[in-house]
């Protein structure tokens, strides 16, 4: 296949998939409305723009299969098949086996051609059923050629064209059948007879009236000549022979004119030298290969029936989008990552050197840096709805699997975040609905005796709050059982018997590795992982997820992510040589450190108008080992509902900053995010924010439980 | 004295009922009619057929019709439907 | 001077494939994703051939060939339709409106190229 075609192949992929998609959605909608004819033939177009595709590039098996479905979608067009549940739910399935079909394709594997065969013979069953017209047949590779009875071969053929009069009005000029004919062989002999063209006013300038004699040489089928005028043959006669037989029908083609045409049409086989059969009145053998096309069929088309393509309502224009890969975004966001960086350093010179002039310059390029940031970061936020998309139909499926009545609410699913995180974001989120499915919506006889609908509901919700992104996922299902987490958790040494733990905490013990077990886990929600890959993929893309669940109301679990990925608006703080980048959004205030408290371990935690602050000295977590600062600050950061005080000794602004991913040498190490480069030259360490809040005050509230377990717990648990 | 005639570029069934109207009219004022094919870029049978009725309706109306110069989409048109021997033209010096 | 061939169809790639098979052949090629997008281009330019999918959004295949045939600069054009084996009603409907020729869907690029060179040559 040559690199064009590879190409080509691709954007097939990629337009099967949009429309696939729409297909997927049309038929999760239409079980809620009636079908309107614009979603019936969207379905159909579905499969149809596929079908046509994929024949072009030879996919056989694609094109035998969409073949079917779009004929079963024309027959719901047209009316003569009823869309049902079941119709629907067996369309789903079709839909999914094309989609696995181009997956495979596009992957280069073998096509699990098999699996469709059980649809196939579903969907005409369901055709036959309907009292429709029976399913059409394997696509004919082309339209039936001309009426071609025997194989008739012969290398000189003589070809009378009585072309109809609106061939020119049709744009087909006469000459271009026979330009096309000497692509095929040779014409050895032509005329055109135009005793049929009037003069005076009777002459229509628009109509044809020639009538084209001619010996074509050429060893085709005559198929094959019959071909050539496809198009023209309405109202057209046209009569091919193998010239040697031609003449026995010189006879019969004179009857049908009138007696000038047919002198002309004489004298120019005569001039042909065409032996004259007339006078012998030779009986007329209706020779096998002489076919003819009556003047034919398609009056003009009758107004009676409904015109189902009638122009539709003028939809507003289609909004335009250039594809493009995601590697080229990524790498140009890279190099505006370097960018910011180096106008930070040209920043930083032009201040040591404390020239004004070169100070502004470099202001205003850090702010045309910034927009162009800012565009090129909006180029890879897509909206949410992609993913969500996908629930409607897990709900819908799961649900009708496990007997349960469960209704979808999607809402904020415009909200936008960045395309490797919506990538990333899937598959979670999908455990996490199929969780709520399985577990959190009770079953109906539950239901009822709870006094709630029959219906389950299951919501899905985005959206932004400050500089994060939200995910809910809610049910109205019994909630999450405390007591049994809990007593979970204590069998499997996850927490001590004598634990004194919040709600929320308990609740998030559920994601722990290994509280999973095979009891709880069902084929649904199961399949293998437990809730802590649900946390572990979030807390890679710099998320986190928390719960709140009410008995008997239901449960919410929202997960928290930061737009992107890419660049992160810092806070750089200082602690002896070493300098740190706090993420912006994390930052509440910051506030000077009383003196009173500058000494660690007298109290690790301040009191922040009435609010009791844990406080991490990040000079003794880090083991730095310098001495503190005289002054020393404060830095409130938040995560979530939780707040901490990071102690540090210098403040030094605000600062745009590219992240750069930690070795693999130093992924354990939980507390630090990522690194960056200053405009210095030097390296700063970007803080992990949750990790640290989750340390501060697990420390903090360990200083209240009553045993010595504290120093074991603060190394298994934390900071993690 | 005889009226001149140029059709130039295309003819075409795009032009052929402009070209007839002009050629009609032509007719209706003039006693002699000579018509240069030589600026024609583009030639189909619906402009073969309009010569043919020219050439006809000049005949029958008494008033006669030359058809000057062809080029060579002209002339390519009229050998490859075999209407070349239908229509006589003259040469002009230019 | 080569031929230009107007190609519409709501697939990307199909449009693709098309035209590179014509442009390997020496037509010239523009493209449209629809019936609208088509009669913006038909703005005088010279046309020879409109090769043209039935069933697009927006504006199908039947609607623009009738809006194309009231264009004294297209009224004539030559127009193939591409139609599926199953939609004889819509091949009626596309002679009807001034298409008449056809080729059936699915295909490949050299039935197209056979079809097209029946009306023209590059």
């Amino acid at each position: 296949m040559t690199l064009d075609m590879e190409l080509a192949l691709q954007t097939f992929f990629e337009e099967s998939n949009e429309l696939l998609s729409d297909m997927e959605r049309i038929l999760l909608d239409v079980e809620m409305d009636a079908t309107t004819p614009e979603q019936l033939n969207a379905l159909f177009r579905a499969m149809h723009t596929i079908k046509g595709s994929a024949g072009l590039f030879a996919l056989d098996d694609v094109v035998r299969f969409t073949h079917q479905v779009e004929n079963a979608l024309d027959h719901l067009r047209d009316g003569s098949l009823q869309l049902d549940e079941e119709l629907a739910g067996l369309l789903l399935r079709c839909h999914d086996h094309v989609k696995t079909l181009l997956d495979a394709l596009a992957a280069k594997e073998a096509l699990p051609v098999d699996a469709g065969l059980p649809l196939l013979e579903e969907l005409s069953a369901r055709l036959n059923h309907g009292a429709a017209p029976q399913p059409s047949a394997e696509p004919a590779p082309a339209e039936a050629a001309a009426p071609s009875p025997a194989e008739a071969r012969a290398s000189a053929w003589l070809i009378s064209l009585r072309l109809g009069p609106d061939v020119l009005r049709n744009g087909m000029d006469p000459a271009s059948f026979i330009r096309y004919l000497h692509t095929m062989g040779r014409i050895e002999r032509i005329e055109a007879i135009s005793v049929k063209l009037p003069a005076g006013a009777a002459f229509d300038p628009e109509s044809n009236y020639l009538r084209l004699e001619l010996i074509f040489a050429g060893e085709v089928e005559i198929g094959a000549l019959w071909d050539a005028f496809e198009f023209a043959r309405e109202d057209s006669r046209i009569h091919i022979w193998p010239l040697d037989e031609a003449p026995a029908h010189l006879a019969e083609l004179s009857g049908e004119v009138d007696a000038a045409e047919a002198a002309a049409l004489q004298a120019v086989w005569q001039r042909f030298g065409l032996p004259d059969a007339t006078a012998p009145a030779i009986e007329a053998v209706a020779a096998p290969a002489a076919v003819e096309t009556a003047a034919a069929v398609t009056p003009r088309a009758e107004s009676g029936k409904a015109v189902h393509a009638e122009a539709r309502q003028p939809k507003p224009p289609e909004s335009k989008f250039i594809k493009v890969e995601a590697g080229k975004l990524d790498s140009l966001i890279n190099l505006i990552g370097e960018l910011v960086i180096a106008g930070a350093a040209a920043n930083l010179m032009a201040r040591r050197a404390d020239q004004t002039p070169l100070v502004e310059a470099t202001l205003a390029i850090s702010s045309l840096i910034e927009q162009i940031r800012a565009g090129t970061l909006s180029m890879r936020m897509i909206q949410i709805g992609e993913i969500f998309n996908r629930f409607p139909r897990v709900v819908r499926d799961v649900s009708r699997e496990l007997g349960k009545d469960i209704q979808l609410t999607i809402s904020g699913a415009d909200t936008e975040l960045d395309k490797s995180m919506v990538d990333k974001l899937g598959d979670p989120l999908m455990h996490i609905v199929r969780n709520a499915i399985d577990h959190g919506i009770e079953d109906t006889a539950q239901r009822r005796a709870a006094g709630k609908p029959d219906t389950g509901t299951i919501w899905l919700n985005a959206y932004h709050e400050s500089g994060s992104v939200v995910i809910e996922v809610a049910d109205d299902g019994g909630g999450l059982r405390r007591d049994r987490i809990l007593a979970k958790a204590v069998e499997r040494n996850l927490v001590p018997a004598d634990a004194t733990l919040s709600d929320q905490e308990i609740f998030k013990l559920i994601f722990e590795p290994g509280f999973s077990t095979a009891e709880q886990v069902t084929n649904l929600s199961g399949r293998g992982v437990g809730m802590d890959v649900v946390r572990k993929s979030i807390e890679q893309l710099r998320g986190s997820v928390d719960i709140d669940s009410e008995p008997q109301l239901g449960s919410t679990f929202r997960i928290r992510l930061p737009l992107t990925l890419a660049i992160i608006d810092g806070f750089l703080v200082q602690n002896g040589d070493a300098t740190f980048v706090v993420p912006l959004e994390a930052v509440i205030e910051c506030i000077e450190l009383p003196p009173a408290q500058q000494q660690e371990g007298t109290h690790d935690c301040l009191n922040l108008r009435g609010e009791i602050l844990p406080l991490l000295h990040l000079s003794t977590f880090f083991e730095l080992g310098a001495a503190p600062g005289k002054r020393q600050n404060v830095v409130v950061v938040r995560f979530g509902d939780s707040k901490a005080g990071l102690v540090v000794d210098e403040l030094l602004g605000e600062y745009q900053t590219v992240i750069k991913p930690l070795g693999s040498l130093f992924r354990h190490l939980k507390a630090i995010s990522g690194s960056t480069i200053l405009g210095t030259g030097e390296v700063a360490l970007i803080l992990d924010i949750p990790s640290l809040i989750h340390y501060a005050t697990r420390k903090e509230s360990e200083r209240y439980s009553p045993d010595g377990e504290a120093g074991r717990r603060s190394r298994t648990g934390s900071p993690s | 004295m005889s009226h001149l005639v140029t059709v130039s570029g295309e003819a075409t069934i795009f032009q052929a009922a402009d070209l007839h109207r002009t050629l009609l009219d032509a007719l209706a004022q003039e006693e002699a009619l000579r018509v240069d094919l030589s600026q024609i870029t583009e030639f189909d049978c619906s402009a073969a057929q309009i010569l043919i009725w020219l050439t006809r309706e000049g005949a029958r109306l008494g008033r006669p019709v030359s058809l000057l110069s062809p080029g060579e989409p002209v002339r390519e048109l009229l050998a490859l439907i075999g209407l070349d021997a239908e229509l006589t033209f003259e040469e002009t010096a230019q | 001077m080569a031929k230009t061939i107007l190609i519409i169809d709501d697939s990307i790639s199909l449009r693709q494939v098309v035209k590179m098979a014509l442009s390997g052949a020496g037509y010239d090629v523009i493209e449209a994703g629809n019936g609208q997008e088509a009669l913006k281009l038909l703005d005088g330019r010279k046309i020879h051939l409109i090769v043209s999918d039935v069933n697009m959004p927006v504006m199908d295949g039947i609607s623009f060939v009738k809006e194309a045939k009231l264009l004294p600069n297209y009224k004539f054009t030559p127009v193939i339709m591409l139609t599926t084996e199953a939609g004889d009603e819509m091949k009626k409907q596309g002679q009807a409106a001034g298409a008449k020729a056809w080729v059936v869907k699915p295909f490949q690029p050299p039935a197209l190229l056979t079809a097209v060179s029946k009306l023209i040559l590059p």
